[in-house]
């Protein structure tokens, strides 16, 4: 077989030591086919080597196993690249708009050759005035060439052949001989305008712009498209929803563009003086050097190196007329997203200077007043946006903050657990507070891009095992500020007192249940996710009783707490307690457990067509899931191994939950995928390679009989949400919380764009530090994966990072929401948030008795707002605030109280009572 | 690229769009910043506009391409000044990390994913590169030969030492 080996084709790769020590080649054929298997699995093989080495492990076997270990091997390493593909999915795309900006480059770097050329034109000239008298032909050449790129660089698209030849041969045609002599007398003018001056004048430059995106955007002479150059005294404006990104190309030599700005919302701007005047509209404006900006009312705004938002308002409204708005008559706010701050100058008035952060605003012939005074949150996906980061710093990147008690005290010993952004990657840390509240670690030595690189940080903090007293918070984010490459929490973080809560486990019959497990979990009411704290689980004593401690004693708006009761021989129990520091805190509980209840299940394969193919039944073991009643869908689920006899039929003790048979083979990669952890067992996806079928209630009789539903298994995704997952009393729990995903490269479908503005409805103020998230309805049961995008600025905006039908959902720091789904990354949203309205529970639907003094009331949104959001929350009545729930989201639901259900309709900013 | 060597700049563009992927990917994983290889990634493209006249029309566009990104990347590298720090040691210092504190942390997915990266940045340049272009950029070997300059039996040299590295590495990511 050695007479097949080509010189293409060489011996390149040493057998696996591994595989040699098992089972060395046989013959020299076998080390052959050994050295080619790697690239056999790849594809990499020519036809004939590629035959060589299936026939060869056709008919022998241990090369035939040494071929499924290679396989093995590159399956692991796809899977491995596949988990550095999924985290960092849109890391090998560049930004959008990256044809744009090459093609831009190579408009700006002709225009600059053309300066270059002229600037040596210039000094030949200069140098010796005598050569103006000199060669003319020569002259002419060199004007032609800068005359003809620089109308095409600013003007149109097109250029041809740019050779050498190709510039001499411009001079061959009538035309370009005629537009180079008047180029040419151009410069002969000039240059003696110079002569006669100082002497030194340079040949001038025209500021002006260059469109590289534009969308309902217009200039006098008509539609703009990227490339076009709008010069002195032009004017470029853009419609209501139209958009134009333009770069500055200043007068200055240095390199360009000297800016770029995207003009939006009916932005109107011209290039007049030599400088950009803004007349209305928002215009985000990214600068490389300082840059003057005039107004229309004759002020003007300098700016540094930064991001800068200004937005020009007509107080009267004139421009809708057609007229020019005139001077007193603007309202202009100039925002420092990030960098130098700007100054605004204005005639008769003093300078005033915005720093980073800060909003300056001033109306018709007011003073400038400064407001916000927050860092902004840039959106956090994708894009080449400055870093705030400074490489240059010699020291160690750090991360730091501060942990306090509620009372002011330092939180020492506390856990805390630090997500963040780095170099498009997100990483976690935990460390520990000292003794002045103080936490900080390195996240990257110096001169690297491994520093913290993100405006904001989730955190999570779990006081130190010795404080009952404290309770954990919820992840949840804060802004990060910057000194050169150290990060610091912008807030401190404030660890809450919690009161602990004692119970007592009985089951149906009075029984004490010992043995039982008690977790606590923080339930997102919003996004329908679950977030245990296994390491807060205790375990009922042989009386049944146990104590909890170091609950959350406050939680973010729109999460609550709950219990999970677990034992393998009790249905599962989800009880919502109030977050411990609340003053309707109930110190001694018990808690009823139901004891599962006899089943028949009657087991088949799934069953296609109707039933009229497949529903084989399954004999031996299988696996029933059930779903955790009380717990969002796809949280958690109880997972009990079964014994079918031959007829497919076992006997099983279930509870009230949906179940599910787990389809495919016995071995195969299902719920129990892949993956790792500690402390319980962390899986990943299942790769679809099994799924679950519901199993249907069909006889309520005792014991209850269930079978397989018809149709096809459904993948084990759509039902159960598989990331970080762990075991506890034979439940598996999922574990996520609404800033679990903020990929810092987004997703490949991710457009950037849109902005979203919000406002409060009543006040009709902008609401800054809301918590903007995408949903995709891609999760469990149709329930949409969040991804957290950042919070709104000082002046209630973010830039969004959005996948065409996203919903986006706000949620201001005081509870209220708004929902915009169906997004259209082209156009910006403009959303309201409408107060939240509170809920009276009647005396008809309290629990009677003198002795119930407080009730969870369960709040089922029956109007979903937008597809994707299943929103259910829970609050709690008592008779210390009259029954009332609070802070429930405007909206049609089902109230469920002491097992009553009631449809009510919540006002915004009102009260219903519930009757 | 016939109409590019015609000077014509919406076929240009049609070219970046087509080709971005790959040179931007490539230029990534050599980099290692999107910044720079957003600009090594330009330059590429502006390199092949301007020297459009030498490409022979009878040969394939994508080697062509490939040499020209590898060699952008690799001027950007020596450019690119002195004193910094490998990213290895920043990730030998994350990866305990990451195993310690999974039991709390609230993004598991997130350090499995981090570790996986981590290890594969551990390994050399000489090795990592091919064995990143191949199995993250989807690059054939003909392909990394082109643009890292390199022969492709060097090619699968490397591979092989990387696949053997790395799996040892990963031993700790099992099925269950």
């Amino acid at each position: 077989m050695s007479d097949h080996l080509t010189p293409q084709e060489p011996l390149h790769q040493p057998p696996d030591p591994r595989d040699l020590g098992a089972v060395p080649p046989a013959t020299p054929e076998c080390a052959i086919v050994r050295g080619r298997l790697r690239d056999f699995v790849d594809g990499d093989l020519a036809p004939v080597a590629h035959r060589q080495v299936e026939d060869h492990v056709h008919t022998c076997r241990t090369c035939a196993v040494a071929l499924s270990r290679a396989e093995h091997e590159l399956l692991r390493l796809r899977r491995a690249f596949g988990l550095i593909a999924r985290s960092e999915p849109d890391a090998g795309l560049p930004a959008p708009g990256f044809a744009n900006r090459v093609v831009s480059r190579l408009v700006l770097d002709e225009t600059s050759l053309l300066s270059r050329e002229m600037l040596a034109a210039a000094a030949k000239a200069d140098e010796g005035r005598d050569e103006l008298d000199g060669d003319p032909g020569q002259e002419a050449q060199g004007a032609a060439r800068g005359s003809g790129r620089g109308r095409r660089a600013v003007g149109s698209w097109g250029f041809g052949q740019m050779g050498p030849a190709g510039r001499a041969s411009v001079l061959r045609t009538p035309a370009a001989f005629l537009m180079a002599c008047a180029v040419m007398l151009t410069l002969l003018v000039v240059f003696a305008l110079g002569a006669s001056g100082d002497g030194e004048q340079a040949p001038q430059l025209d500021s002006r712009f260059v469109v590289i995106a534009a969308r309902d955007a217009y200039s006098s002479s008509g539609p703009l498209n990227r490339g076009a150059g709008l010069g002195a005294g032009e004017k470029l404006w853009v419609g209501v929803n139209g958009k134009a990104s333009i770069d500055l190309i200043d007068a200055s030599l240095k390199s360009q563009p000297a800016a770029t700005l995207q003009v939006t919302n009916s932005g109107q701007v011209r290039m007049q003086g030599g400088e950009p005047l803004l007349e209305l509209g928002r215009v985000r404006v990214d600068t490389r050097r300082g840059v003057g900006f005039v107004m229309a009312d004759g002020s003007r705004v300098e700016l540094g190196v930064g991001e800068y938002e200004i937005v020009v308002e007509d107080l009267r409204g004139r421009h809708l007329a057609g007229e020019e708005p005139q001077s007193g008559e603007l309202r202009v706010a100039v925002e420092v997203l990030s960098g130098d701050e700007a100054l605004i100058v204005r005639t008769g008035l003093s300078n005033t200077a915005v720093t980073e952060g800060q909003q300056g605003v001033y109306a018709g012939a007011s003073r400038v007043g400064i407001t916000g005074g927050r860092s902004t949150a840039n959106n956090p996906l994708g894009g080449l946006s400055r870093t705030p980061i400074d490489l240059d710093d010699p020291d160690p990147a750090t991360l730091s903050g501060v942990v306090l008690e509620g009372s002011g005290a330092a939180a020492i010993g506390s856990d805390v657990t630090v997500t963040f952004a780095s170099g498009g990657l997100a990483r976690s840390w935990t460390t520990r507070v000292g003794s002045n509240g103080l936490f900080e670690f390195v996240t990257g030595a110096a001169g690297t891009t491994k520093v913290c690189d993100s405006p904001f940080a989730i955190v999570q903090v779990v006081p130190t095992s010795g404080r009952d007293d404290l309770g954990l918070t919820a992840p949840d984010v804060f802004r990060l500020n910057y000194s050169q490459s150290k990060a610091r929490l912008a807030t401190d973080a404030i660890v809450d007192s919690s009161a602990g809560l004692a119970g007592q486990v009985l089951d149906e019959t009075g029984s004490v249940r010992g043995g039982v497990h008690v977790i606590p979990c923080i339930t997102d009411e919003l996004f329908q996710m679950a977030w245990p704290w296994t390491g807060g689980e205790v375990v009922s004593d042989q009386d049944g009783r146990f104590r909890i401690a170091r609950l959350p004693g406050v939680l973010p708006p729109h999460q609550h707490l709950d219990l999970l009761l677990l034992h393998p021989d009790i249905e599962p129990l989800v009880q919502p307690v109030p977050a411990r520091n609340s003053w309707q805190v109930n110190v001694n509980e018990t808690f009823v457990v139901r004891n599962l209840q006899p089943a028949v299940l009657q087991l088949t394969t799934p069953s296609l067509g109707g039933g009229s193919v497949g529903g084989v039944p399954i004999v031996g073991d299988a696996y029933i899931y059930e779903d955790v009643v009380g717990l969002p869908p796809g949280a958690a689920m109880v997972r009990r191994r079964v014994v079918a006899n031959s007829a497919g039929e076992a006997q099983a003790q279930v509870g009230r939950g949906t179940l599910w048979l787990r389809q495919g083979p016995a071995n195969g990669v299902g719920l129990e995928g892949y993956g790792q952890g500690v402390g319980g067992r962390v899986y990943m996806s299942s790769g679809g390679q099994s799924g679950l079928s519901q199993l249907v209630l069909v006889d309520l009789g005792v014991p209850r009989r269930f079978v397989v539903e018809n149709g096809s298994s459904r993948p084990v995704g759509s039902v159960f949400r598989q990331a970080a997952t762990s075991m506890a009393a034979g439940v598996m729990l999922a574990s996520a919380f609404r800033f679990q995903n903020y990929s810092t490269r987004g997703i490949h479908e991710i457009i950037d764009g849109p902005v979203l503005y919000v406002r409060d409805a009543l006040s009709a103020r902008s609401v800054s530090d809301a918590r903007v998230f995408a949903v995709r309805p891609n999760g469990p049961r149709d329930i949409g994966e969040s991804r957290f995008l950042g919070l709104t600025n000082g002046s209630g905006s973010l830039a969004l990072g959005v996948i065409a039908g996203e919903t986006i959902v706000v949620v201001s720091a005081d509870g209220t929401v708004g929902f915009e789904g169906g997004v259209d990354p082209s156009r910006d949203i403009n959303m309201v948030l409408r107060a939240n309205g509170e809920v009276v529970l009647d005396g008809s639907v309290r629990p009677a008795g003198p002795a119930v003094r407080m009730v969870s009331v369960r709040l089922q949104r029956l109007d979903s707002p937008v597809n994707g959001v299943r929103s259910e929350f829970v609050r709690f009545a008592s008779v210390f605030d009259d029954w009332v729930l609070r802070k429930v989201p405007p909206g049609r639901y089902l109230a469920t109280v002491n097992g009553q259900s009631y449809p009510v309709e919540v006002p915004s900013a009102g009260r219903v009572t519930l009757h | 690229m016939l109409r590019v060597q015609a000077g014509d700049l919406e076929a240009f563009a049609q070219l970046v769009d087509r080709f971005q992927t790959m040179v931007y990917g490539l230029a990534l994983s050599i980099l290692r910043r999107p910044e720079d290889a957003e600009e090594a990634a330009q330059d590429t493209f502006l390199k092949l506009f301007r020297g459009r006249a030498q490409f022979d029309g009878t040969r394939a566009l994508e080697p062509w391409l490939l040499r020209i990104a590898g060699n952008a990347c690799r001027d950007k590298l020596r450019r690119r000044r002195t004193g910094e720090l490998p990213q290895t040691r920043i990730d030998s210092e994350i990866a305990p990390e990451l195993a310690d504190n999974r039991a709390v942390a609230p993004t598991s997915r997130h350090h499995v994913d981090s570790a996986v990266r981590s290890e594969l940045d551990r390994l050399s340049e000489k090795v990592r590169l091919p064995l990143e272009l191949k199995y993250l950029r989807g690059l054939t070997n003909q392909q990394i030969a082109d643009s890292l300059g390199i022969s492709i039996s060097n090619v699968k040299v490397q591979l092989a030492r990387g696949k053997d590295l790395l799996a040892s590495r990963l031993e700790g990511v099992r099925e269950v």
